[in-house]
């Protein structure tokens, strides 16, 4: 399993895990498909597992984000794990977070 | 060369071309040729407007001109068809890019940009799918001050992460080289369909850096091919350019050298520009496409255009035409007044000498000196159809303001004059051919009434005549009237009631500050300036004027004037010690005189029997109050003609030929009538240079008086 | 985590150079003599590079990376290949394989180094 995919109380979260990269972005895909044409109101991307991402890896958060929040709030959380941080600083880039 | 020069060849350039375009456009109007034979002559003229234009970042008459391109190159491949309306809707337009090419000249000049946008909705109209784009200045982030801030932006190729490429690897490279000041990533995701292979980023980057272009390209070296990685210069590469030396080489290798743009970008401009030209397309100079492919900001092309010699004359000889500053020419010509002038004093020298072999050996300089004069006077003549070509657009479009249909008839557009001239010839004759279709030439209805053809003639004429050029403009309109010019000037208080008048004179009235004949004052032939100003302005180029005209059946006005300013060829006589020169070509004999020879002697007039001829003649001496010494047992009678009229100048002595560089007459002796100029003779002595056509009418008046 | 660089070159000289270079820059190396040897090594652990040489015995780079780009794990490896100058069609016939990186021999190790650090984050 690429992605975990679970329930809290508020939130459905989509756990990414060790690798985020152009060789598995399109299973993830896959994997979330079935969740995303359920149209989720409030989901959390917890990136806090991830051991290795690319580029290809951030695109796919940020279009699921993206696309998340067209119907919904979506927020990215684990961020700050050091390979997805290093990532981001080298991008300039911030997920977008319609959620407060 | 610096930005000024450069502007100007822009504007010489831009004119020439406004102007055969122009002439190529009423050609196809007036049925002389088909579109087809000029097409591509019009559409390059345009383009090259435009691509020149975009050099010097003027984006308006880019923008402008590259609309009425994109018409005629739907003209040229024959989807577009080149109706009346399109056809008078392109001269508009191009009387409009003349407006903008001015506005660049004179910044006072009014561009009258309601006509521009009109214009413009015009040709999109013709475009129809509205595929008339508005090109917008290329320098999209504008210019920073910071120093060393290159701007990049890459478009990622979509395979770009299934290559294997990780963007964020470039990025990292890059922090090596320099500070990155900014950086913004943007996707463009798809509405449906999301690939997460695929790649969907765009990104902006501000770098602070020392690297040179080649370096930072290097680091996108991999994803070259599948990406669009667009790398500009900081400002700060344009001072560094201005200090290059100038070079004379192509405006590639320019930027290339100052590090402003890379091979790859070069050669991919040279790519794109190959690939419009052989599609046929609108094409645009090397430094233009750079600048579109976001290499380079226009600003720093100009820089880098400064750098480059005026290497025009290494264009193909397409245009069989050298541009010459008129500074230069100039220059040479009064050189070879020196020369001339001091080949004259050589052959005194010579023929001193009375040394056979030296005299022979001087006269072939001589005649090679007379070949280079005559050169390089040539260099100045330019033919007078360019001015002619300029009427037929005033033409067209006065006699369309006017509702009257005119046919023009051009003859000896070939004939050559000096360029000096040419400049001056064109307002008066502007001011005559615009009263010929206002006052002139009637509306069709009065001509079909009178029984003339309802389509009004006029025909501009250039020929030589006895070292002179005449231009004459004619109209088979309704003629003067001399006794109502005559009665207008009388109201006018121009003239005295009692003044008796010929017909000429009655005619020349019109020159007369203040008069107009018109009872409505139309907008084209303005408020009755104009025809004075012609008249002085043609006494400035020592040209007169004439009128020839029958009433009901039209006008002649007939200019006369000088071939050319500098050197003549002239003959030398004396009275008593003052030399003086007579234009040769308006000698027509010399023939000796005595006292027995004066017919009128008796009644003390002063005319003379040739051959049956009555001829009227001046004397010198007389005229300039010189002391004739009396001691003058023989005198001279030099035969001198103008035009059609013919007087004689009483002379002490014929010394025959020469050639007389032209020098202003000194101020204090520029009042004196009947010179025209002075010239240092081979002796070193001034020689004065008669004014025969002012003599002739001296002469003419003078025994005229008498006769009365 | 350490990324792991595949080199794949007949010339033990250069293996060593590159290796130690790339090593000393914090990549974890293997090293192949030619492109069997090199298919052998790629067993599905993670490879996130491929240096390699075109000419070799056995199986040359070209078809070596042919071999790579079809087995999944490895179909997105960048892989960077070591050219001569003027080797033209060679440097076409990688590209079409998979390969879109370059390295003219001879190099400098700084300029291996350049081009990995173009490729993959240290």
């Amino acid at each position: 399993m690429t992605v975990s995919i679970s329930q809290t109380a508020d939130f459905q979260v989509f756990g990414f895990s060790k690798d985020l990269t152009i060789f598995n972005v399109h299973d993830c895909l896959e994997q979330l498909q079935p969740v995303l044409e359920k149209k989720p109101e409030k989901v959390l991307l917890d990136l806090s597992e991830i051991e290795d991402i690319d580029t290809a890896g951030l695109q796919l958060v940020w279009w699921l984000v993206l696309q998340l929040q067209q119907q919904g709030m979506a927020k990215v959380t684990g961020a700050d794990n050091g390979v997805v941080q290093r990532l981001l600083d080298i991008y300039q880039f911030e997920f977008p977070d319609n959620l407060e | 060369m610096d930005m000024e020069q450069a502007k100007q060849l822009f504007i010489d350039e831009a004119r020439e071309l406004l102007e055969s375009m122009e002439q190529c456009l009423l050609e196809v109007e007036s049925g002389e040729v088909s579109i087809g034979d000029h097409i591509d002559a019009v559409f390059r003229a345009a383009h090259t407007i435009k691509g020149s234009a975009g050099l010097f970042g003027f984006d308006d008459i880019v923008a402008f001109t590259h609309n009425v391109e994109t018409v005629l190159d739907k003209v040229r491949d024959h989807k577009l068809d080149l109706t009346p309306d399109l056809l008078s809707l392109l001269l508009d337009c191009q009387s409009h890019m003349g407006q903008l090419v001015q506005a660049v000249v004179d910044t006072q000049a009014e561009v009258d940009k309601e006509t521009g946008s009109a214009l413009l909705q015009q040709l999109l109209a013709f475009l129809q799918g509205g595929t008339a784009v508005v090109v917008q200045p290329s320098t999209e982030p504008t210019a920073s001050s910071l120093p060393g801030l290159w701007r990049l932006k890459v478009n990622y190729g979509a395979d770009v992460f299934k290559d294997g490429m990780d963007p964020s690897s470039q990025l990292m490279y890059l922090q090596k080289l320099g500070q990155v000041a900014a950086i913004q990533l943007r996707a463009d995701f798809p509405s449906e369909g999301f690939d997460p292979e695929n790649c969907y980023l765009e990104m902006d980057l501000q770098l602070q850096s020392a690297a040179s272009k080649q370096e930072l390209e290097d680091v996108f070296e991999f994803i070259q091919d599948s990406s669009e990685v667009v790398i500009q210069p900081p400002a700060e590469m344009k001072d560094k350019l201005q200090q290059l030396p100038v070079v004379d080489q192509p405006i590639g290798q320019v930027l290339l050298d100052a590090g402003a743009v890379t091979e790859k970008e070069l050669e991919k401009a040279l790519q794109s520009q190959t690939r419009d030209i052989r599609q046929d397309k609108a094409t645009v100079a090397v430094g233009q496409m750079l600048v579109q492919q976001g290499s380079l900001d226009a600003g720093l092309l100009d820089a880098a255009l400064n750098k480059q010699k005026n290497t025009d004359h290494k264009r193909p000889a397409e245009l069989q035409f050298l541009k010459v500053e008129a500074r230069k020419l100039d220059q040479l010509i009064n050189l070879i007044g020196e020369l001339v002038t001091a080949g004259a004093a050589n052959q005194l020298l010579v023929q001193a000498q009375e040394d056979e072999k030296m005299t022979e050996s001087f006269g072939v300089m001589t005649a090679l000196i007379e070949q280079i004069r005559d050169g390089t006077l040539g260099l100045r003549m330019v033919q007078i159809g360019d001015s002619f070509s300029r009427l037929k657009r005033v033409v067209r479009d006065v006699s369309k303001e006017l509702g009257k249909e005119i046919h023009l008839e051009i003859q000896g557009a070939e004939t050559e004059l000096d360029k000096s001239m040419v400049e001056k010839l064109s307002d008066p004759l502007m001011h005559i051919v615009r009263n010929a279709l206002d006052h002139g030439i009637e509306n069709k209805e009065m001509r079909l009434y009178k029984g003339k053809p309802a389509q009004g003639l006029l025909r501009l004429n250039a020929y030589h005549e006895a070292g002179a050029v005449v231009l004459e403009i004619q109209d088979d309109g309704q003629g003067l009237d001399a006794a109502k010019l005559r009665q207008k000037a009388i109201e006018k208080g121009l003239i005295s009631a009692e003044q008796q008048l010929s017909e000429e004179d009655c005619f020349k009235l019109i020159f007369a500050a203040g008069f107009s004949t018109a009872s409505a004052v139309t907008n084209l032939s303005g408020r009755g300036v104009g025809m004075d100003v012609v008249k002085r302005n043609l006494e400035e180029l020592r040209g007169q004027i004439f009128i020839e005209s029958e009433l009901g059946k039209g006008t002649l006005f007939r200019i006369r004037l000088p071939l050319t300013l500098a050197i003549i060829d002239g003959f030398e006589v004396s009275v008593t010690d003052t030399h003086f020169v007579v234009p040769l070509n308006m000698v027509q004999e010399c023939i000796e005189f005595s006292a027995e020879d004066q017919a009128g002697q008796a009644e003390k007039r002063d005319y003379f029997n040739l051959r049956g001829e009555v001829l009227p003649f001046v004397r010198l001496s007389e005229l300039f109050r010189l002391q004739s010494s009396e001691t003058a047992l023989r005198e001279n009678i030099v035969v001198v003609q103008y035009g059609t009229q013919r007087a004689g100048l009483i002379v002490d002595a014929l010394h025959g030929e020469l050639q007389a560089v032209i020098k202003p007459l000194h101020a204090v002796v520029k009042s004196a009538k009947g010179l025209s100029g002075s010239t240092i003779l081979g002796s070193g002595d001034v020689g004065f240079i008669l004014d025969v056509p002012q003599l002739i009418d001296f002469a003419i008046q003078n025994e005229s008086c008498v006769a009365s | 985590m350490t990324k792991t660089i595949l080199v794949v070159d007949d010339s033990i000289s250069i293996r060593q150079v590159v290796g130690m270079t790339l090593k000393g820059a914090g990549f974890h190396v293997l090293e192949a003599v030619d492109g069997k040897d090199a298919l052998s090594k790629c067993t599905g652990d993670k490879i996130h590079l491929v240096i390699s040489d075109v000419n070799m015995p056995n199986m040359d780079g070209i078809t070596f990376v042919t071999e790579l780009k079809k087995l999944a794990a490895y179909r997105f490896t960048p892989v960077i290949m070591l050219t001569t100058e003027g080797a033209e069609e060679k440097k076409q016939a990688g590209k079409a394989a998979g390969a879109k990186a370059w390295v003219v021999k001879p190099f400098k190790p700084d300029q291996m180094l350049d081009a990995v650090n173009k490729l993959i984050l240290p």
